[in-house]
């Protein structure tokens, strides 16, 4: 049996209807019409113990959804999860026990009070040996640079430090599955490389299973073998990332700066492999299939022409490649 | 049980770091206080009583309300109701705790700093300006557990309508309804003895009174021996009650659990 089944699960949610203009909140109040809003649709997906899954897809897709129904805080409109033999949010207590949950949008820390303070609290809430709860601290402590903060009160801290503690805070109690919802939400990039080590370490050396949902593909990357895609609440892949990239993430664009002097034909020229090219003052955008031509060979050759100030190479993002998905027709894999 | 103490014990230290909140809020009922004992002078006059109160006794009621104000006597807060809108009641379900427990620990933490310091404060100026009554021990005492069974009955009311905002977002303008009723039928802003006798035998079917009123009578000395014991025991009646009402709530609203927001 898998860790995690879940099965044909679907979410739909009735939101009451709202009148715009004069009255509208009077006949919004009195008509109590509903829509239906199906952020999961009949997903099924299944994870083994120390698995580390990427759930990914744009925003509004119903990433959260999952989450939350995964950690046995929404109640799903149909379907069937299980998580370690235990339906989550029928056996709402004994489930959260085992897990780690982190929101990222919203920290479980005490505002007001050191983050110590919060981890202390921990301590009691998850009933963990005094031993273990010093070791944990001490490990995460280490990893992550809590030190210098630890004795500061959360509103205080910044963001990166309050995504580092609010990590530490869901792993004290030894979970055997963590949940991570967007942990990478607004950080700048040293911030973000040092949770993806800590992750990365914590998957290696403690066997944790890992679901991160994200809407940054770098993420996944850098973490994940394996990735779920939804969109609107439906699945549509699940398996390698490194086959959704060779099949739909082809596409990349080196987006170049150049000196002064261009030459009278710098419209029409296109290097092979190029698909298209755009230009903006003396920036271009020459977007480029992965197959029929490298990154390297496309600027060699942008170079013996033009002079070359800046460039930077853009991968695709998850939207582009759902659309894609969804041109191609294809949506089992 | 170390648990809750410990959730109790946070949100006491959390409570001490808002000093100016404190002082304002103190200020604001000494404010009051001082109102409402010129008009009860002005009415008063020479002396006398009304409906068995000295002026003194109507002095003392004043302020004893407006110290326990924050304690749960006249005010309801919206602390739930804001973490379910925000969404970070999530966070606070994804726990292997009682949610009730959590909230009860919480307010009672908070209220018992409020009662210590804001409550103790504001009575003072009252007992300096306006010798509103130092009580014996003998009242005192019971005047206390009064206060403590009156905060978790305070709470479990507030918890109840709170929790309604599971199944209507904006819950906000009930609980200002609820706290409008609460303030006139508990006594705070009259002592009962003024109501009119339906209004009166209306008050004293709901469990409002025995939030405010009977403390305060209490330790007024117009509830005496026996009589100690049977307000003790409607305290306790009601708490059962409504205890039991939040944890039924709270079963069905884990039930149907909207969360807002990503
Ligand atoms: N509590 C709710 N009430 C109504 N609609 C909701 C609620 N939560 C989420 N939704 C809707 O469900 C869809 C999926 O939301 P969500 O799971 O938060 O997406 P994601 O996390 O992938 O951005 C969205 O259309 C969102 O507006
Ligand atoms: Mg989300």
């Amino acid at each position: 049996m898998a860790l995690i089944e879940v099965e044909n699960v679907a979410k739909t949610f009735r939101v009451a209807k709202r009148y715009e203009g004069r009255f509208g909140a009077i006949r919004s109040l009195l008509a109590r019409e509903y829509r239906e809003v199906h952020a999961v649709d009949k997903v099924s997906f299944q994870l083994e113990a120390g698995e580390m899954v990427g759930y990914i897809g744009p925003n509004g897709a119903g990433k959260s959804t999952t989450i939350k129904m995964l950690t046995g805080i929404l109640v799903p409109s149909s379907g069937r999860i299980m998580v370690a033999g235990r339906v989550p949010y029928q056996e709402r207590v004994a489930h959260v026990r085992k897990i780690g949950v982190v929101f990222g949008q919203r920290s479980q820390l005490w505002w007001d009070l050191p983050t110590i303070e919060s981890f202390e609290l921990l301590r009691h809430i998850y009933k963990i040996p005094f031993e273990r709860w010093r070791e944990n601290l001490d490990t995460f402590s280490d990893i992550l640079e809590l030190g210098p903060f630890l004795h500061t009160p959360v509103r205080q801290l910044s963001l990166g430090q309050r995504m580092r503690a609010d990590l530490a805070a869901a792993l004290l109690h030894d979970p055997n599955i963590l949940f991570l919802d967007e942990p990478t939400i607004g950080l700048d990039v040293v911030a973000k490389d040092r949770i993806r080590q800590f992750l990365q370490r914590i998957n290696k050396e403690r066997g944790t299973t890992v679901i991160l949902t994200t809407h940054d593909l770098e993420d996944i990357e850098r973490l994940c073998q394996r990735v779920i895609l939804i969109d609107h609440g439906t699945l549509i892949y699940d398996g390698a990332l490194e086959e959704l990239r060779n099949r739909f993430g082809r596409e990349r664009t080196v987006v170049i700066d150049i000196e002064n002097g261009l030459p009278d034909n710098a419209h029409d020229w296109r290097p092979i492999g190029v698909n298209s090219v755009r230009r903006e003052g003396r920036r271009f955008w020459f977007s480029f299939d992965r197959h029929a031509t490298t990154a390297a060979a496309l600027i060699g050759e942008i170079a013996q022409r033009y002079q070359i100030r800046d460039l930077t190479v853009e991968e695709p993002k998850i939207e582009t490649i759902v659309r894609q998905i969804y041109e191609s027709g294809s949506v089992t894999v | 049980m170390r648990l809750y103490f410990e959730i109790g014990l946070r949100a006491f230290r959390r409570a001490t770091i808002y000093r100016s909140a404190y002082i304002a809020g103190i200020l604001t009922n000494a404010f009051f206080g001082t109102l409402i004992c010129f008009m009860y002078q002005a009415l008063y006059g020479s002396g006398g009583n009304v409906a068995g109160m000295s002026l003194h006794d109507a002095i003392t009621y004043v302020w004893l309300t407006q110290s326990l104000i924050s304690v749960g006597g006249g005010w309801m807060s919206t602390d739930i109701i804001q973490t379910i809108r925000t969404g970070e009641i999530a966070n606070d379900m994804a726990r292997p705790w009682s949610f009730f427990g959590y909230w009860l620990s919480r307010s009672f933490g908070e209220r018992l700093l409020n009662l210590i310091l804001r409550g103790t404060l504001t009575y003072l100026i009252g007992v300096l300006y306006f010798r509103a009554a130092i009580p014996s021990l003998e009242q005192f005492t019971p005047f206390l557990i009064a206060v403590l069974l009156s905060m978790v009955l305070s709470f479990s009311f507030g918890f109840i309508i709170n929790m309604i905002a599971f199944w209507t977002i904006d819950a906000t303008s009930m609980v200002w309804l609820v706290n409008t009723i609460m303030m006139f039928f508990s006594g705070f802003l009259l002592p009962l003895a003024f109501f009119p006798a339906p209004l009166a035998a209306i008050a004293r079917l709901l469990p409002f009174q025995a939030i405010t009123s009977l403390p305060v009578l209490i330790f007024l000395g117009k509830i005496e021996d026996i009589a100690i014991l049977n307000s003790f025991l409607l305290q306790l009646f009601w708490i059962v009650l409504l205890v039991s009402v939040s944890l039924m709530i709270q079963r069905a609203a884990m039930r149907k659990l909207v969360i807002q927001g990503g």
